[in-house]
């Protein structure tokens, strides 16, 4: 017994002195307390239930502040856009959600074009970016995240500048693409490019990525864990906000906003149609556009779509990053096939 | 996790005196209440798959296209490599640790849970951080020795390996308490007849153990055919789909399509009822082990000991050590960037998962509900295997019917991924006819957590039923006892291993549920696992892993209590 106290008291002492060694990690609170405040019209109640695809934080932070200012309370349900689109596809006999906020432009599109969302225009909707609300007011992109090429500084032979670098020699098999299939934004962008470039030019550069050793696996996630990691040295097709996000960590990344240009995925809000409480639905919508709810999504590194809130320090901004010329309905518009092509001539 | 029926079966002889335990009416309520649990949302689902759903036409068409049928392949194969690994991995390790000294060594048995703890996509994770490009398997091996266990793991036999990590538990376990089951008296009578080894093996121990082995073979076939986990993970990276990960594709990659998910299904389930029909077909060899087992057997192993721990190390090593070395590092990095060294290792993420508002809501709400679930599941198991084994004298055909439909439908859960159980659940529940529904409240939760364990349940019960011998319940028929009593003092007893045994696995799977937890939780309900990957998604891989740790300890301390709570129960009962 007393060898076995004995041993449990050394057990304490050895674990007490590692605990005493190690190091400590940063918590990520937010950075930046909004300074505008939003004020919710009289006589709203009850509460609502909003499917939100986003960073788990953005989200928790958009709530409480709307429930703060207005009273009624949101019951959230979080995840990869994937789960939310498939419980919103079963759920559409008898719709639970009042308010989704997706990460994709695509699948809303296609709701809005079946009639499920709310025709709604968010106040001050003059002040949103060019080309993120539709055109039926159905739905609106009320923050962004620009498709980067994400470097860990410490793997990579150098700074690439655009997307053709890569395929230069020194750059063979240090890069991972997010797979298409799987990620939306990674599939927006490969079509954003097919409709600037033209298919042929488009191919001829993956063509020369996928002869230098490119792997393609994983959503976003994943793929940038890889490049931090330093399995990889670069993402290409990489969201910027969570590259930011690890930098602030303290992770040696770098976030390149490619030469030639890129996409800036709206992320974007409707009302289901179907919604019980519009008006409270209505009034978070107009929160979510608000100064103070466009300030909690810069604060959280994403591109703001109020032209009048500034994005983060240390981020690009709208301005700031160069866009492939298309539009998100000719995107819509050709996702399926230039995918399918993708898929056949590099995954096969 | 034990089954000692010597123990289990020592005060029989004060059964009490008056009439039989007839269920009549309780068969059919049974059937109804199974036809609603699990049919219904089956037929929910299948009917999208014939009607087709939201616009999407029906998919049943597309099955024989050249491509489709080499996902099917993948499939068998993946479920037979895995089949395959596992018994190798599990049937050596059941023979020591109950025929031999080695089965004193208890930790080894909470070991072999460990994997099984673990949800399945983190093992996959695990492995594939370990043998990354600049991983720790090259640090540690030399980039040939990375690049080769890499080579190894990214393939399907590796996939196969890492699947059979986290489902041996199964087999092994029927097979243990098959093998502690099995006299000792057996075994030596034919030692004195003169038969050797090979022979005692071939002509006593395979009859014995085979339809067992067949029980055990079919859960780890249909589980390695429903399990998405490590096929999404690691299977979509090495460009080897299987009919899981296509559904898994179909419901949550966009476009959805549904009915190609709904007809992928069919074939999972057609699969799944054909191996069950080979199972029905081999157990009917069942034997049932004579009255009293006071003495379990013992082989002297002299000196194939060594290779007994050797392989005990070997299994340990890939299915506990190296995941977990990649995990617990992973829970404690501080930099992602930087080597495991310690100014780059911290607790700190152990304690701040643990905040309220962060992942202790989650871990709690996982724990109630799965605790709640598994005994409803557990209740629900033991009145099944009743019905499904009572087959006394004359039997209408009705009855017969019902009695065979309650067997099917108790494991027909476990012949379809989870994921269309639950998307099945979501078109019935949600129907907007419905008077009252569970849906969006913990209720579902818990029943979808019901159905999903109820066939592990069902299997232990029904073991453990295989081998209480007839003998005793017609003793107490003859003693005059009533049902209840029969009931109480004879049948739930000698059932309790099994039922001890079904009831922890039925909690622990329910605590790291992923597919049901994400789909049919309702909003603003936090569960573990959900939680979990939520975490991994958005990059904060370190805060995953510590939450993966902190589920996996809990739930190794509810497995040691409840060990240390049977062997207390068995010792008391002994003296």
């Amino acid at each position: 017994m007393s060898l076995s106290r004995r041993a449990f008291a050394a057990a304490v002492l050895a674990s007490a002195l590692v605990v005493a060694g190690c190091g400590s990690a940063d918590d990520s609170a937010p950075a930046v307390k909004p300074a505008a405040t939003w004020t919710a019209p009289a006589g709203l109640s009850g509460d609502l239930t909003l499917y939100s695809a986003n960073p788990q934080e953005l989200t928790d932070d958009l709530v409480a502040a709307f429930t703060k200012a207005s009273g009624v309370k949101v019951k959230t349900f979080g995840g990869e856009t994937g789960k939310i689109t498939a419980k919103l596809d079963a759920e559409w006999q008898n719709p639970q959600a009042d308010v989704v906020y997706l990460a994709s432009w695509t699948p809303v599109a296609k709701y809005a074009a079946d009639g499920k969302a709310l025709v709604y225009s968010p106040q001050d909707a003059d002040k949103i970016q060019p080309g993120w609300a539709d055109k039926g007011n159905a739905f609106t992109g009320r923050d962004g995240s620009a498709l980067t090429i994400v470097v860990n500084t410490k793997a990579a032979p150098g700074t690439p500048k655009d997307w053709s670098d890569l395929t230069a020699p020194e750059y063979k098999g240090k890069v991972i693409m997010p797979d298409p299939r799987e990620s939306g934004t990674a599939a927006d962008l490969v079509t954003a490019m097919t409709i600037a470039w033209g298919k042929d030019k488009t191919w001829e550069l993956f063509d020369k990525l996928f002869a230098n050793g490119m792997v393609v696996h994983g959503a976003n996630g994943p793929a940038l864990d890889d490049v931090t990691a330093g399995s990889h040295a670069v993402v290409l097709g990489g969201v910027d906000y969570s590259a930011y996000a690890a930098i602030d960590k303290g992770e040696p990344l770098q976030v390149v906003s490619p030469a030639s240009g890129t996409t800036i995925t709206p992320r974007p809000v409707f009302i289901v149609k179907d919604s019980k409480n519009p008006a409270a639905a209505k009034a978070l919508v107009d929160f979510m556009f608000s100064p103070q709810g466009q300030a909690i999504s810069a604060a959280r590194k994403m591109i703001p779509a109020r032209t009048d809130v500034p994005a983060a320090a240390g981020t690009r901004s709208y301005a700031d990053v160069k866009q492939l010329n298309f539009t998100w309905d000719q995107a819509k518009a050709s996702g399926k096939d230039v995918l399918a092509e993708f898929t056949k001539r590099y995954l096969g | 996790m034990t089954t000692d029926i010597d123990s289990g079966g020592t005060d029989l002889g004060s059964a009490g005196t008056k009439t039989r335990f007839r269920s009549g009416a309780g068969v059919y309520a049974l059937l109804a209440l199974l036809l609603v649990a699990v049919a219904a949302p089956l037929i929910a689902m299948l009917i999208r798959a014939v009607t087709g759903y939201n616009g999407d036409p029906s998919a049943l068409g597309q099955l024989l296209r050249p491509e489709n049928l080499r996902i099917v392949g993948n499939t068998v194969l993946l479920g037979v490599l895995v089949v395959v690994i596992s018994t190798a991995m599990a049937a050596p390790l059941a023979f020591l640790m109950s025929w031999t000294r080695l089965r004193r060594h208890r930790w080894i048995d909470i070991a072999v849970m460990v994997p099984f703890l673990t949800p399945p996509y983190v093992a996959a994770m695990a492995w594939l951080d370990f043998t990354r490009i600049n991983g720790l398997g090259e640090r540690w091996l030399g980039a040939s020795g990375g690049a080769l266990v890499r080579s190894v793991v990214e393939s399907p036999v590796g996939m196969a390996a890492i699947m059979s990590c986290e489902i041996f538990t199964f087999l092994y376990l029927l097979l243990r308490n098959r093998l502690d089951a099995v006299p000792a008296s057996l075994d030596e009578m034919a030692a004195v007849a003169g038969a050797s080894a090979g022979q005692r093996f071939r002509l006593v121990l395979a009859p014995l153990l085979s339809p067992t082995y067949a029980l055990g073979a079919l859960i780890v076939f249909i589980r390695a055919a429903g399990e998405f986990g490590t096929p999404v993970t690691l299977g979509n990276r090495i460009g080897f789909p299987v009919l899981v990960s296509e559904i898994y594709g179909n419901v949550t990659i966009d476009p959805l399509n549904f009915p190609r998910a709904a007809a992928f299904s069919t074939v999972l389930l057609t699969m799944g009822m054909t191996v069950w029909g080979l199972q029905q077909w081999m157990s009917r060899r069942e034997v049932p082990f004579g009255g009293r087992v006071a003495r379990r057997t013992r082989v002297d192993t002299g000196w194939w000991t060594a290779p007994g721990w050797l392989w005990i190390g070997l299994v340990l090593l890939i299915s506990v050590l190296v995941p977990y070395i990649s995990i617990i590092l992973g829970a404690m990095t501080v930099l992602r960037s930087k080597p495991p060294s310690m100014d780059n290792l911290t607790f700190d993420y152990f304690a701040r998962v643990l905040r309220p508002g962060r992942g202790l809501d989650a871990l709690q709400n996982s724990i109630t509900l799965a605790l709640i679930a598994a005994t409803v599941a557990t209740v629900l198991a033991v009145a099944c295997a009743m019905v499904i084994a009572r087959r006394r004298g004359a039997e209408t055909r009705a009855r017969a019917t019902a009695r065979r439909g309650i067997d099917l439908l108790g494991i027909a859960p476990d012949t379809v991924p989870t994921i269309v159980l639950v998307i099945g659940f979501i078109f019935l529940w949600n129907a907007p006819w419905l008077p009252f529904t569970p849906y969006n409240t913990r209720a579902m939760v818990v029943l979808a957590y019901v159905v999903i364990t109820l066939p592990v349940v069902l299997q232990n019960v029904k073991v453990a039923y295989a081998a209480v011998d007839d003998k005793f319940l017609e003793a107490a028929a003859t003693s005059g006892a009533t049902a209840w009593q029969t009931l109480w003092r004879i049948t739930i007893p000698l059932l309790m291993p099994g039922i001890v045994a079904g009831w922890l696995l039925a909690f622990l799977l329910g605590v790291r549920e992923v597919v049901a937890s994400s789909m049919v939780r309702p909003a603003s309900l936090q569960l573990l696992s959900p939680w979990i990957l939520g975490q991994f998604d958005q990059g904060h891989r370190a805060e995953a892993m510590a939450m993966t740790v902190i589920g996996v300890l809990g739930s190794t301390v509810v497995l040691v209590v409840l060990e240390w709570w049977r062997n207390r129960m068995s010792e008391k009962r002994s003296r």
